[in-house]
This record gives C-alpha cells, sequence and structure tokens, in this order.
C-alpha cells in the first residue's frame, strides 16, 4: 500500500484493561472500560466519532455493536474484523486507511476477546482442516518449530526458557500484565510439557482482555490529554500457500509483511527502539528478532542474552511483557500492542519505559491453518 | 476426511473415505494429485489445482519412505483427545509436506530421520501415520 496517498494520521487516546481471567464480565462490559478511557485521552466528545472498527475472532456475530450498545456509539457505521490474531490490528489498520484517506476523521478502535468462555485448554481450529482433524494445535505448530530450530542452528531449550524469564520481568513492571512474578530458566523448564519442547510456562496463558484507540488526522489532536503518536506505516500480508517443503524456522509472512513495510517507509529495523511481538510461544520472539530484521538468521539467542531486546537494550521487544505475561486474548492482543507502543513513545511508563523511545513498532501474526506459514500478518510503525 | 467430534486414540488420526485412499501393488495410499499444467501437487487430492486453477489433474499415490522435518509429543490438546501423542511433518520424494500423527509417543523421534507412511483400513473408513524406517 502506498502511503503517499494518505494524509498524516496519529493515534490520540488510548485505553486498556488488566488482562486476565474475568470469566463474570461479558464481552461488551470487558470493552467498556477501553473505549472509554481512549475516547477522554482524546479529548474527542461521542458525536465525534464517524465509525468504529472491532477486532475480534471468538465473540460470536457483532461484536463491535455489542460495544457499542454500552458505550454509546451506536448509529454509526461499526466494522467487525476477524483476522485470527491480527483481527485488532487489522481493526486498526482499516480505520486508518478510512482516516488516511480522509473518508473519516475520527475512528474507535477496539480489540475485544474472551477466552475463558471457551473451557480452557488449546484455541479451537477449524475442525475441517486436514492438519487439525490429525492433531494439529497451535502450541504443537510452535513445538515443530521450535525443535528444527534448535536441530539446525545448536540452541538449547534453555535458550527458549531465557525468553519467557525476560518477559515475566517486563510482565512485573505492568500494571495489566496477567502474570507479573519473576520466573527463572529453571523453573520455566520445569513446568508442565505442553508440546515438546515447550513447556507450561513458554507458552501464553488463557485470558481475556481489550483495548482500544482513537484515532484521526494529524493535526487533530488538539484536546488531547497527551501527545499525539504519528502512524508512520500500515502492511497487512496474507500467507502463501505451499503443499510441501517451508522452512518452519523462517517465519515468511512476517518476514514479507515486514520487508514490504521497511522498503515503503524506507525504514532501518535497527533503529527500532521498543518493539511489542507475536510472542505466543517462546520461540516465536526468537524466531520474529530475525524476521522482523534485528538480528541475522539463528543468531537471535546471542541477542537476547546480551541484552539487546531487554529494558536497557537497544532493541526493546515486548516491554508489557508481551502475550507471554499478558495473556493473548486473541482479538484483543492487536489493539493492546498498539496500545503500549502509543504509551512508550509518549513516555507514560513509568518503570518499564524505554527512555527516549522515538520509533516503536507491532507485529502481530494469526491462524493455524494446513499449508500456511500463518493466515494473517500485520505491522504497523508508530513515530513519537 | 471427518473432523474429529469423536475421541481420538494417541495413535488415531483424521478418518477418510474410501475416496481418498488408492490401492496399490503393495497396499494402500493417501490419495493426492498433480496438476497435468503446472505440475504441482497437491494434498488432499483437489479437482481444480490450487496455483494455477488448471482443471485437469492425475491422481498421485502418496506412500512409503519419507523424510521426518520436524516432530513434537504433544501434551495439551483439545478435550477428547488422548495425550500425550506424536506429531510430525514428512517430506516425500515428490515435494508433498504431510502432517501425520507418529506411530508412538515414546520413541526419541531425530529430525531427517526416514520414517514411511502407512495407510491402513480402520472401521469403515482409513487412517495414516509415519512410523520410522531402516535408513
Amino acid at each position: 500500500m502506498s502511503h503517499a496517498k494518505l494524509r498524516d494520521v496519529a493515534v490520540l487516546g488510548t485505553g486498556i484493561i488488566p488482562f486476565g481471567k474475568h470469566r463474570a464480565v461479558s464481552v461488551p462490559h470487558l470493552a467498556r472500560p477501553a473505549v472509554i478511557d481512549a475516547l477522554k485521552e482524546s479529548g474527542l466528545v461521542r458525536s465525534d466519532i464517524e465509525a468504529m472498527y472491532c477486532g475480534s475472532a471468538l465473540s460470536g456475530m457483532m461484536a463491535g455493536q455489542r460495544v457499542a450498545r454500552e458505550t454509546g456509539l451506536t448509529g454509526i457505521p461499526i466494522v467487525n474484523n476477524e483476522n485470527a490474531c491480527s483481527s485488532g490490528a487489522t481493526a486498526f489498520r482499516e480505520a486508518f486507511i478510512a482516516v488516511g484517506s480522509g473518508q473519516i476523521d475520527y475512528a474507535m478502535v477496539v480489540g475485544v476477546e474472551k477466552l475463558t468462555r471457551l473451557g480452557g485448554g488449546t484455541l479451537p481450529l477449524d475442525e475441517e482442516d486436514i492438519e487439525v482433524a490429525n492433531g494439529q494445535v497451535m502450541p504443537g505448530l510452535y513445538a515443530m518449530r521450535a525443535q528444527r530450530y534448535l536441530h539446525d542452528h545448536g540452541h538449547s531449550a534453555r535458550d527458549l526458557a531465557m525468553v519467557a524469564v525476560k518477559s515475566r520481568r517486563h510482565g512485573a513492571l505492568t500494571p495489566y500484565a496477567q502474570f507479573r512474578a519473576p520466573t527463572t530458566v529453571e523453573e520455566v523448564l520445569a513446568s508442565r510439557p505442553i508440546a515438546d519442547p515447550l513447556t507450561l510456562m513458554q507458552c501464553c496463558p488463557t485470558g481475556d482482555g481489550a483495548a482500544a484507540v482513537v484515532i484521526g488526522p494529524a493535526d487533530g489532536a488538539r484536546s488531547a490529554l497527551h501527545p499525539a503518536v504519528k502512524v508512520r506505516g500500515s502492511h497487512l500480508a496474507s500467507g502463501r500457500y505451499l503443499s510441501g517443503f517451508r522452512d518452519m524456522t523462517i517465519p515468511e509472512i512476517t518476514l514479507r509483511c515486514a520487508g514490504e513495510l521497511y522498503e515503503e517507509i524506507a525504514l532501518d529495523p535497527r533503529d527500532i527502539d521498543v518493539l511489542e511481538c507475536h510472542d505466543a510461544f517462546t520461540i516465536a520472539e526468537l524466531l520474529y528478532y530475525e524476521a522482523l530484521g534485528l538480528c541475522p538468521q539463528g543468531e537471535a539467542p546471542r541477542l537476547l542474552h546480551g541484552g539487546v531486546t531487554s529494558l536497557g537494550g537497544r532493541n526493546v521487544v515486548n516491554p508489557s511483557g508481551g502475550m507471554l505475561s499478558k495473556g493473548h486474548p486473541v482479538g484483543a492482543s492487536g489493539t493492546a500492542q498498539i496500545v503500549e507502543i502509543v504509551r512508550q513513545l509518549q513516555g507514560r511508563c513509568d518503570a518499564r519505559q524505554v527512555r527516549g523511545a522515538r520509533l516503536g513498532l507491532t507485529h502481530v501474526t494469526g491462524g493455524g491453518t494446513a499449508g500456511f506459514d500463518h493466515g494473517a500478518c500485520c505491522i504497523h510503525v508508530f513515530e513519537a | 476426511m471427518n473432523p474429529p467430534s469423536e475421541p481420538l486414540a494417541p495413535n488415531e488420526g483424521a478418518r477418510l473415505a474410501a475416496t481418498e485412499v488408492m490401492t496399490q501393488e503393495h497396499g494402500l495410499a493417501l490419495r493426492a494429485s498433480q496438476c497435468m499444467a503446472c505440475g504441482k501437487c497437491t494434498f488432499p487430492a483437489s479437482t481444480i489445482c490450487p496455483f494455477c486453477l488448471h482443471e485437469s489433474l492425475r491422481d498421485l499415490p502418496l506412500v512409503g519412505k519419507a523424510s521426518l522435518y520436524s516432530f513434537t509429543r504433544v501434551h495439551a490438546a483439545p478435550v477428547n483427545w488422548q495425550t500425550p501423542y506424536a506429531l510430525g511433518y514428512a517430506d516425500f520424494p515428490n515435494g508433498l509436506r504431510l502432517l501425520a500423527k507418529l506411530a508412538d509417543a515414546t520413541t526419541d523421534w531425530r529430525a531427517d530421520q526416514p520414517v514411511v507412511l502407512k495407510v491402513v483400513a480402520a472401521g469403515e473408513g482409513f487412517r495414516y501415520f509415519l512410523e520410522g524406517a531402516a535408513a
């Protein structure tokens, strides 16, 4: 997509609820505080909002309308976006295009999911899928990536576990993270096995959550409570179908999505101060360091152990604790990442603040289906 | 192919109908297809090539030796599925990659080891799995 044809767009307000197990709270009520906070921060009133974009994968029909009913936003166009784990980011992108193209001035974006109502366990996948019918589950898919990555590069299970340790270290500083207790490599490896070599603490927990942002033209932030954060770039890719060999240690959809976006906006990924990436499992974060261009193939553990991606490092990854500490309420995660990055670029993140952060990136993928790396990948770049 | 609505034992995978398997000289094979125009292979078999949309495809038996690309032992699965079970991706000489249950969850599987695809009758249908094979 050519950004040159769009006017400058900025995030004007953000809202997020603490992620966790909120069994007694309905989907629209999960989203309500996030939507109201995003609106308050934007300094706008309800009648300024011209459209709502809702991301949710497993909330049933018309999640956006159900949220609107509880937040006084009914009557305007509402678009419900399902793109697996990329649902919330896809909703944001659709709003970005609508505002950027001048169709509308102000939009509400909300991502929401309530996984506890599914009864726990692995995410339900499409039962018509030949791989799912043979026992494929999301932890199994990532586990096979991990197995091959360790085999190809001589890394160990301890390298994987260190990702979870870093995640918890960051999550301990994040008020809205689900898991906030620090941990150790030994504890991570001793947690119960899920899909070898991945143990429980290397998998994102089940959780419920919601996040929202208000976006508008970059010059339309006059009454916002915090400095507007510019959307520097937006890109969405779908998976390429293959029926044969695929190198599972190279996440091609992320590599392609990131490469196309970097070229479009002339960005060197090593200049990005802070990133939220799709760390649904420990192996994922390592593979994404490489696919997002932070280091060459096979060298992600070196980056991790060297502190480059930890708070205080050059390219801080998942300062919020990511999905491993927050949980991964599927449709909410993409929007939650945007809230974290925007607040980082506004300098509002207290103990987990990345000092001097000017450039930030959010990355989500999504979908386990035969013949694809993933079904969707959505990346955004933000600039203070 | 029927979705796994019934309990699946650790060595059971997708249950196939008779139209989804082929009888070969040395036993049963899975029915894959190859496009007569672009040459690409597809499993499960298709009547339209998903790569070039050509409508002329030939049946291709999928059976025999392959190389285990990666594997895992799954301990957490949907309700009804007995755990642990082992899963692996196998690459065949014709270029196709297949996900299947591995014959047992206790073997120490290794990346790149040779495996062999077995297709067997199961009740009113068929199922398939991968076994270790000599190099």
